[in-house]
């Protein structure tokens, strides 16, 4: 009778056990939260507009009412006939943001911001091969390097396209070696129309420019849906690397359509340790956030800035940050330092004239920057 | 695309019946009798003139033995992240492990290692070009048992102890940005409970197990809620500060479920060759919340030593 006990027992145990298996295993369709629907529009829309409500850093910044778009643009998007115009209202309502490191992504179209499009290039590629570089300049890695002789005295010049081409002690060296084999006077750095890359970019040059170790950016990220959900304040800091170039001016060619990485790199020369560096041009586009990417239920891919990066309190006058982003409040945020967002303030501030075909005044007023200190 | 998609999903389906044929033939070997020496002079005498059938090959007993196990197969994934997309993605991927397993009288160890990668496509189809997401799986596991059921034949074992159980899940989106990127990374201690059987079928030993891990307690790091690749931590005043997402959790707030079962077939020289199904669930509700389901088939060789 025991016997049969013992066994009746283990028999229902393993059936229970069996039991619990499949049971916990078709219960995995219950336990799966369920997707919103790839054709509600509203859904599409509510999932963009609560993504960008809870992780947007710029609202307070831009003085931006991200509920008034709701209402502004969620019934224009649940009426959309098609696909194309529900992706040209969504676009609308992210370019809203006036930053440029908002993009929607579909197969058929991609937006874009860009908030400094009517502004001065005050860059002109044409001018600069012709009248200066004149097919003699080199490429090494990619660094564009050339020599300019002005009365006298030689200019180390490089062009640097875009953040996004990596950069190598090799090409470094090289370049800087030549620079010193020709005694320049001092290194004029063009990153006009540079539209960013990677961050790590920033830091090999800045490294190589700086004279000591220093904190060169402050950052806050978030860390909760909440207007004020941040963590506290992060420093970015540097330390030297060589070869070097920090014991001759130099001058840091900058233009509105330098942005984001195009715009960190500048915002770092701000710090003390950079005291023989001058950003000469326009103010920079800006784009202090970082860029962070979602997708809405129907497939498509979007982003925007998702964290907020800051020259330290005390580098930047109010003035200074009133002429790069003169409708931002720069109050929010300012025991922490400038938000560069609407742009790095330049140093010496200069207008090219694209109807002189003969001269880049900019890089003119770097060359005399250097040979003069100022 | 269209075509690819919907071999994935007759796939899944596919492999999701032979999983439950598979559970039903562990859950009946369960429930047989256990294997038993026959009694080889009354087999003789009832079978004067006949060739007599050959004895059933009998399970020796598990005693103190140690086997090295190494593990190969495949599987679906299911994953749901929030840091990455609203979207369900499934799709189909591999497995590989490795295991040492030691049994003594009334103990059981295991530490165990599987990495399962996963290329999913998200459940709305391809027509829209979405992004895809490739997921990678390591299952570090350590686990020490107790018997705590002592059958006269010992041919139905119940384990019960403790786990020390880690996830790593890392997802890569094809869509290029700063946050493409998620993980899930968990480390704790938890539950741990198995039940072995032994039986014999078609004149072959089998033994059938199934196990349970059910963590209660431990760690786990998400992406922060800004989602992004920051800058490496050496240039961070507050190198801490990258793993501010770093969080103890209790069965609550990350619930995870590990199933692991087996039918074992004996080979010669107390080797075996066993056919496993694995599933699990996970899920992290903190903030950008992650579901992941994972089923897995594998066929493992177990290298007795």
């Amino acid at each position: 009778m025991q016997k049969f006990s013992r066994f009746f027992t283990l028999r229902i145990a393993s059936i229970l056990a069996f039991g619990i298996v499949l049971l916990l295993v078709s219960c995995e369709q219950i336990l799966l939260d369920a997707p919103p629907s790839s054709k509600d529009n509203a859904a599409v829309f509510d999932s963009m507009w609560e993504t960008a409500r809870d992780k947007y850093t710029f609202f307070e910044f831009k003085r931006i009412d991200w509920n008034a778009m709701r209402e502004k643009y969620r019934n224009r998007a649940i009426q959309a006939a098609d696909n194309e115009v529900l992706f040209n209202v969504l676009a609308a309502m992210l370019n809203e943001l006036k930053d440029d490191h908002t993009n929607l992504v579909s197969k058929f179209n991609f937006s874009r911001a860009r908030p400094f499009f009517n502004d001065s290039l005050n860059f002109d590629s044409e001018i600069l091969n012709r009248v200066y570089l004149k097919n003699q300049e080199l490429y090494t890695g990619s660094l564009v390097n050339a020599i300019f002789e002005r009365e006298g005295k030689k200019f180390g010049y490089i062009r640097y396209g875009s953040f996004l081409s990596g950069l190598d002690s090799a090409s470094w060296g090289f370049v800087m070696n030549r620079f010193r084999k020709e005694n320049v006077a001092g290194m004029i750095l063009d990153i006009r129309n540079n539209g960013g890359g990677a961050i790590n970019n920033c830091n090999f040059l800045a490294s190589r420019l700086a004279t000591g170790r220093c904190t060169v950016l402050t950052e806050m990220t978030k860390n909760g849906p909440g207007a004020k959900d941040y963590n506290p304040p992060q420093s970015l800091i540097l330390s030297t690397a060589q070869p070097s170039f920090s014991d001759k001016p130099v001058a840091v060619l900058i233009n509105r359509n330098s942005y984001s990485a195009a715009s960190f790199f500048p915002a770092m020369l701000k710090a003390p340790e950079f005291s023989h560096v001058r950003l000469i041009g326009d103010h920079t586009g800006g784009g202090s956030g970082l860029p962070i990417d979602f997708q809405l239920p129907n497939g498509w891919t979007y982003r925007f800035s998702g964290t907020k990066t800051f020259i330290p309190a005390g580098r930047i006058t109010r003035a200074q940050a009133l002429a790069a982003a003169p409708s931002a409040n720069h109050d929010v945020d300012a025991e922490v330092g400038y938000n560069f967002e609407g742009g790095v303030p330049v140093d010496i501030r200069v207008t090219m004239n694209l109807a002189d075909r003969s001269r880049d005044a900019i890089l003119e007023r770097a060359m005399n920057y250097i040979v003069n200190g100022r | 695309m269209e075509k690819c998609c919907i071999k994935k999903i007759v796939f899944t389906v596919r492999m999701r019946r032979t999983l439950m044929v598979f559970l039903c033939i562990s859950a009946w070997s369960i429930c047989l009798q256990p294997a038993q020496a026959q009694d080889s002079s009354a087999s003789a005498s009832s079978s004067y003139f006949i060739t007599p059938p050959p004895p059933p090959v009998v399970m020796p007993p598990v005693g103190n033995a140690s086997y090295l196990i190494a593990r190969l197969g495949g599987g679906s994934s299911i994953v749901q992240d929030a840091a990455l997309s609203p979207l369900r993605y499934l799709g189909a991927g591999v497995l590989g492990g490795v295991e040492y397993r030691a049994y003594q009288e009334t103990t059981f160890l295991s530490i165990a290692m599987d990495v399962q990668a996963s290329f999913l496509s998200p459940s709305i189809g391809n027509d829209l070009s979405p992004a895809q997401i490739t997921g990678v799986q390591v299952l570090p596991n350590l686990a020490l048992a107790f018997r705590v059921t002592h059958e006269e034949a010992h041919a139905l074992r119940v384990y019960a102890g403790g786990t020390l159980q880690g996830i790593a899940h890392i997802k890569i989106q094809s869509a290029f940005g700063n946050s493409a990127l998620a993980n899930d990374i968990y480390f704790g201690l938890g539950a741990f409970g198995r039940i072995e059987k032994d039986f014999s079928l078609f004149g072959k030993a089998f033994r059938a197990s199934s196990q349970l891990s059910l963590p209660l307690f431990g760690i786990a790091s998400r992406p922060s809620y800004s989602t992004t690749l920051r800058y490496p931590a050496t240039a961070l005043s507050n190198p801490l500060g990258a793993f501010s997402e770093v969080r103890g959790v209790s069965i609550a707030a990350f619930p995870l479920l590990d199933f692991r079962n087996s039918l074992e077939f004996m080979l010669g020289s107390g080797n075996f060759i066993a056919l496993n199904y694995d599933w699990n669930f996970y899920s992290y509700t903190h903030f950008n919340k992650v579901q992941s389901a994972r089923h897995a088939v594998s066929v493992a060789f177990l290298f007795k030593f």
